[in-house]
């Protein structure tokens, strides 16, 4: 066997063999991961590095006591160097029997691996650019988790890992002969997405929609960290970065580029499997939010998140026991809303994930962390302190008086949580060489630690079949392989989703190798009974592919046949248009009548010419001579009066429609109103006079502008529009509008004043920045009470102010059952009472000249 | 309302008749404007030498050319005085949309009141009124009628009722 770096960054470490001297290191897990076929784990980073500092005080403490140095020449300072890891002596190739011995007293199985093979480690300068068969493509090799040093406080690079064959600390790029291609482990896994979050394909769980949260991310085991009164403080990477060529079972994969959000999900809620129960009769169990949000950190790895568990609260402390004593594995898992997530469809990348809690979840979904190791409380392994006893390093006394060689066991959690100096105690598997000059080994102790370690281990595997044998997620939920003659999926679209990865991604569900056709026509095609068991290939092909086909009985197709039954949904209460009705309310001059009163009666000036003699109705001074006689002049007046006239709707309605159709009544009472306001509207335009209010077009006081000599018809010229304004009384200026039939737009938008043959713009008509049309600076407004284009009325010229109108009481409204009781109809009444006409009661002919001018002006009809 | 103004700036006094004219043949009025008109008073007299129920109708058109002219299907008031020279008493009669003259040789007096309210809610453009006298087959049979229109523009000269 050859082992060597593929870069010239450092050689291994000759070996020596230090007889007597054996450093026992309690590492959690690193052989499970071995067993499992695991590659990627952070867990046993603090290992090595705590191992790596008992090294030296080891070798400090040997070396007080006169031993000689057992690596003289390992580097003191942080030079990463090759070192063998949990080993009695970290020289394996030297010690195989003591390693073997190691390998037993840990796992309970001896032989595993064969360390004898490992004597061999040399250089392999023949592998050398065999990319293949680097260990980052090797069963055996697990990521080191950057930022967390293993033998230094400085931070690992990304691609540090350990060798879990052989022990030693490696990276992504090296190779080795011992080289086993890595294989996605046949592993529970989850698949959960949003569209297939349901429980049994029936119904979705109480809480979650499908919409929820859309896809999982998985990161390694959570693991306890410190313990600090009743809080227990967990944590594990809940993200880790993936690459094109290291996706997720759903073919994505997350990035340093993904958007994790302000705050990389940090301060989300923490909670159990997404609230989802794994399986019916544990919804209770599952639908938890914990007190305490998580905490997350990004770093170039992914996200590391941890989670304080209140052991005070009675929930949360089953939980946290079952972390704290390995009886539960569980890793982070994070979700997101679906309108957050984003993903390059090309590429598979994840590119916004905002994650809205991270849930413990028992079972990984992610093919590049498969279970490695049990999860365990660290301070489950808390081995005798020195207080309890235990022989110090170098100590003489008592039992160790005669071990020449102290064994520390160093309880990881211990020195890690409380910041403690290692215990030192005695360990077994001392050298038959040193044993003349040690204490025997403490075998009882590490017997008994091992049958805890097969305790956890029988109760996590017990759970996790636990876990299995419950029923799977429906729709897309998780599927339980490895045993061949189950279903490797459990529904057809989850079936579906891996081929199409396959496909677009290049990412080959292992389950799909599993049940690729044996059809030698068919080589790319899969077994449908494999994939989904031979009942459901039985349903498919039975009689609902016949109904599917060509129904032979009900179906929404026909109408008679069921059609007829199936309904719409119906956007309740009523489409309606807005209009601009009551514009030209809100202008006119408008007096409510008093309540015993059913009319106006306004006295006024009788003047209808600013002539001389008939200003004000006819008051005149004069110019006389000294002595001269007077002449004496008689003003005259006027009354305009006005009665009350009646604006009515009624609108008969049968009390089953209103009950059955709440909209109508609500309907009726805006609309009606509004249809009044509409017919007022129109009469103060083309109001005739008699019976209602006297419009403008009907008034004596309209002037209406003569159309120009040979103009075509339908049409408005410049001069039209000129004359106009020019007619229009010079103080209604300030308070006039236009208002136009729609038809006329394009008109008033080309207006121009002829010049030789050809013309120039007017600068009449204008825009305003909010889009308001001007004439003469005066605001225009396309009206529907206008009449058409060519017709007296399609532009008008108005002073409002100078329209009276009164009005008593407003719009009153009543409904009444009692007018067809007998037909079990209501009348909803609406009624206005409301008068209205020019107070000009004739044009206005001016002091000099003789074109009258009016608040009222429009255009004769040119026809 | 006259209140302190004369009548001729309140009312509208317009002759539907080319003064009296006969009744044999039938009688179709000048028609007048409503549209500055509060309420309006066809004021007829008839002088029978003859005995006959002619029929006073009134009418409502579109305009006084007379455009679309038809007989009101309302019911306006009514006062007669079927012997005016025996009473100077209008007597109220039934509204009607018409009225029919007692069968008898006396001269009479009717009077129907129109509101251009139902004119227009008989028809959104009927704003002008006029009547018929349905033909009394005698020559010597006479009427004169005349509108009587309260104005909304009370002044010296009340804006003109014959046109449109």
């Amino acid at each position: 066997m050859a082992v060597t770096k593929k870069e010239s960054e450092g050689e291994p470490v000759a070996a020596e063999s230090v007889p007597g001297v054996t450093i026992n290191v309690n590492v959690s897990g690193a052989g499970d991961a071995t067993k499992a076929g695991a590659r990627h784990s952070g867990t046993d980073n603090s290992e090595l590095k705590t191992a790596r500092t008992h090294i030296r005080k080891a070798d400090q403490a040997l070396a007080s006591a006169g031993a000689p140095d057992p690596d003289p020449d390992e580097p003191q300072d942080d030079t990463p160097i090759w070192m063998a890891k949990g080993v009695p002596n970290y020289r394996p190739a030297h010690d195989p029997a003591t390693r073997a011995q190691f390998v037993l007293n840990k796992f309970g199985k001896p032989g595993l691996p064969d360390y004898g093979a490992a004597k061999g480690i040399v250089d392999a300068p023949g592998l050398r650019g065999e990319a293949d068969r680097c260990c980052s493509g090797c069963q055996y090799f697990q990521w080191m988790s950057s930022g967390v040093p293993f033998y230094s406080d400085a931070p690992q690079p990304p691609n540090k890992g350990i060798c879990t064959k052989f022990d030693f600390a490696t990276e992504q790029a090296w190779v080795c002969d011992a080289w086993e291609k890595y294989e996605p482990p046949a592993a529970t896994v989850v698949i959960v997405e949003a569209s297939e979050m349901t429980m049994d394909g029936k119904s979705a769980p109480a809480g979650h929609t499908d919409e929820a949260i859309v896809a999982l991310g998985y990161g390694e085991p959570v693991k306890a960290i410190k313990r600090d009164g009743d809080l227990l403080e967990v944590g594990a990477y809940g993200i880790l970065f993936g690459s094109p060529k290291e996706r997720d079972l759903t073919g994505q994969w997350f990035s340093p580029k993904t958007d994790y959000g302000p705050r990389d999900g940090d301060g989300v809620a923490a909670m159990l499997n997404h609230g989802i129960p794994t399986r019916k009769g544990l919804e209770e169990f599952f639908d938890v939010t914990f007190k305490q949000p998580v905490k997350a950190k990004r770093d170039n790895v992914g996200v590391f998140v941890s989670h304080m568990i209140d052991m005070s609260d009675e929930y949360e402390r089953a939980f946290g026991e079952m972390i704290e004593q390995g009886k539960a594995k569980f890793r982070w898992s994070s979700g997101t809303a679906n309108h957050i997530a984003r993903y390059d469809p090309v590429t598979g990348e994840i590119m916004r994930w905002h994650p809205v809690e991270f849930s413990y979840t028992p079972m990984a979904a992610e093919p590049r962390l498969p279970a490695i190791v049990p999860l365990k409380s660290l301070s489950t392994l808390t081995t005798p302190t020195p207080e309890s006893g235990a022989p110090q390093a170098g100590s003489t006394g008592g039992e160790s008086n005669t071990a020449a060689v102290a064994v520390k066991t160093v309880s990881q959690g211990e020195s890690q949580m409380a910041g403690e100096t290692p215990a030192v105690t005695a360990a077994p598997n001392a050298q038959p060489a040193a044993q003349a000059q040690t204490a025997p080994p403490n075998v009882a102790d590490f017997g008994a630690r091992i049958t805890g370690i097969e305790g956890t281990l029988s109760e996590v595997k017990g759970f996790m079949q636990a876990i299995n044998s419950s029923p799977a997620i429906a729709r897309g939920g998780f599927a339980t392989v490895g045993e061949e003659d189950k279903p490797k999926f459990k529904t057809l679209g989850e079936f579906l989703m891996s081929v199409a990865r396959a496909e677009a991604h290049g990412v080959t569900d292992q389950r799909l190798v599993a049940i690729k056709s044996n059809d030698p026509n068919d080589e790319s095609g899969f077994s449908l009974s494999k994939a989904l068991g031979d009942g459901f290939v039985g349903s498919l092909y039975g009689a609902h592919m016949k109904a599917i086909k060509a129904p032979t009985g009900l179906s929404e197709g026909l109408s008679s046949g069921g059609g007829f039954l199936v309904g719409t949904d119906r956007m309740p209460g009523i489409m309606s248009r807005v209009y601009d009705v009551g514009q030209l309310l809100k202008l006119v001059n408008m007096i409510p009548i008093s309540a015993n009163s059913n009319g106006l009666t306004i006295n006024a000036e009788d003047e209808t010419s600013r002539a001389t003699g008939s200003r004000r109705g006819g008051i005149r001074f004069y110019w006389t001579a000294e002595a001269g006689s007077k002449t004496a002049s008689a003003p005259t007046f006027r009354q305009i009066e006005f009665r009350l006239r009646k604006a009515v709707g009624l609108v008969y309605a049968t009390d089953e429609l209103i009950s059955d159709a709440s909209a109508l009544e609500a309907w009726i009472m805006t609309n009606l109103p509004e249809e009044l306001a509409f017919g007022v509207e129109d009469s103060i335009i083309n109001g005739l006079g008699g019976g209602m209010p006297e419009g403008v077009l009907a008034s004596p006081a309209l002037v209406s502008v003569a159309k120009e000599t040979g103009q075509t018809a339908t049409t408005i010229v410049t001069a039209n529009l000129m004359k106009m304004w020019s007619r229009l009384w010079v103080r209604s200026r300030q308070n006039s509008i236009w208002i136009y039939n729609q038809d006329c737009q394009p008109q008033l938008d080309s207006l121009t004043i002829p010049v030789g043959t050809s013309g120039v713009e007017p600068r009449i008509v204008r825009y305003r920045d909010d889009g308001v049309m001007t004439i003469y600076g005066r605001p225009a407004m396309a009206s529907e009470y206008c009449a058409t284009l060519g017709t007296q009325g399609d532009i008008l010229l108005l002073d409002l102010g100078e329209y009276q109108m009164i009005e008593k009481g407003g719009v009153q409204s009543a409904s009444s059952i009692h007018v067809r009781f007998v037909n079990d109809e209501s009348v909803f009444r609406f009624v206005y009472r409301t008068d209205g006409k020019p107070k000009w009661n004739s044009p206005l002919t001016p002091y000099k000249g003789s074109n009258t001018v009016s608040p009222f002006v429009a255009i004769d009809t040119r026809a | 309302m006259i209140g302190n103004n004369t009548l001729p700036s309140v009312y509208k006094i317009v002759d539907a008749t080319a003064g009296p004219v006969t009744t044999n043949g039938g009688v179709t009025s000048d028609y007048v404007s409503l549209k500055n008109v509060l309420r309006a008073w066809i004021v007829l007299q008839f002088t029978q030498a003859v005995g006959h129920a002619t029929v006073v109708q009134p009418q409502v058109a579109t305009a006084v050319a007379p455009t679309g002219a038809a007989s009101i299907t309302f019911s306006a008031r009514i006062w007669s005085n079927e012997d005016t020279a025996a009473s100077d008493t209008l007597v109220v009669r039934t509204a009607a949309a018409s009225y029919t003259l007692t069968n008898d040789i006396k001269k009479k007096q009717v009077v129907i009141e129109i509101d251009p309210a139902e004119a227009v809610a008989q028809g959104s453009t009927y704003d002008v009124i006029g009547f018929t006298i349905s033909d009394s087959s005698q020559a010597t049979n006479f009427v004169s009628g005349q509108f009587l229109l309260e104005m909304s523009y009370q002044q010296a000269t009340p804006p003109a009722a014959i046109t449109n």
